[in-house]
């Protein structure tokens, strides 16, 4: 089950598993976000392409507004597929 | 020497029908009925985003009786996702698609059958640039370029009816 909180302090909590069933959720959440946020990926278990195009468009999009995402908190595994997908080019990770 | 019915010699490569009988037989068999061992197992699912859940617990299941690590579970997880969601957004239709998982020794090989008229062979898509600055990339054919990074060899067969797409992940 994917969730998508933004917590007391504004960071952006994901958790579980963003595939291809859950995208369009994330997008909607996501389409509100309008400044520079960190989302919190600590507990996100997994995440497909499909997740990817949503974190994508969201950063283009605010990279269009002189804004950006933050992301932290990646374990190894989407780590690695970040870095797969050159993510790390298109995002701050910490 | 003895004959069953329906066999019969051929004298031209001098192979007898029987044997060759009895192998399609085998063959048949162990395509329509695989082994129903944790080695080897076979399931269809609707083409539906909503049938991810079951993929996942069905690939959950096959890694935890192989011993698959996180990593390699992780993997197997995306690949088959990647290829599934293909199906289900460029072959939508009433067909199921059957999914296997068959560990051979330091490999695992994931195999798909669709129907398909068209073929959409998925190795041959072009190759995303993904060392592109975010105001250049486009969105499509990550999914694709990542399964080739997280599997080890991806092969692609249409027989005129079916798509059959195999992806291979050594696992030792």
């Amino acid at each position: 089950m994917f969730d998508f909180k933004i917590a007391e302090d504004g960071q952006i909590l994901l958790s579980g598993r963003l595939d291809a069933s859950q995208s369009e959720r994330a997008k909607k959440e996501f389409d509100r976000i309008s400044r520079s946020s960190v989302v919190n990926l600590k507990d996100l278990e997994y995440i497909s392409s499909a997740g990817l195009g949503v974190l994508f468009a969201t950063q283009k999009r605010l990279k269009d507004a002189g804004q950006g995402l933050k992301l932290i908190n990646l374990n190894q595994h989407i780590r690695d597929v970040f870095r797969y997908a050159r993510f790390d080019l298109i995002f701050e990770i910490e | 020497m003895a004959k069953s019915a329906g066999c019969t010699p051929n004298s031209a490569s001098g192979f007898d029908s029987c044997i060759l009988n009895a192998y399609l037989s085998a063959e048949l068999c162990r395509r329509v009925m695989p082994p129903s061992n944790s080695n080897h197992i076979e399931k269809s699912f609707a083409k539906d985003f909503l049938s991810l859940k079951a993929i996942f617990e069905f690939v959950g299941a096959f890694s935890v009786s192989n011993k698959l690590d996180d990593a390699q579970s992780f993997s197997i997880k995306f690949a088959i996702e990647e290829v599934f969601t293909n199906m289900v957004k460029y072959n939508p239709g009433a067909s199921d698609v059957s999914i296997s998982l068959r560990r051979d020794g330091k490999k695992v090989e994931v195999g798909f059958v669709d129907v398909e008229n068209e073929p959409f062979d998925i190795t041959q898509r072009e190759e995303i640039n993904p060392n592109l600055p975010i105001e250049l990339r486009r969105p499509g054919g990550l999914g694709i370029f990542l399964i080739k990074k997280l599997m080890d060899h991806v092969e692609y067969v249409h027989d005129g009816v079916h798509s059959r797409i195999t992806l291979t992940k050594i696992v030792e």
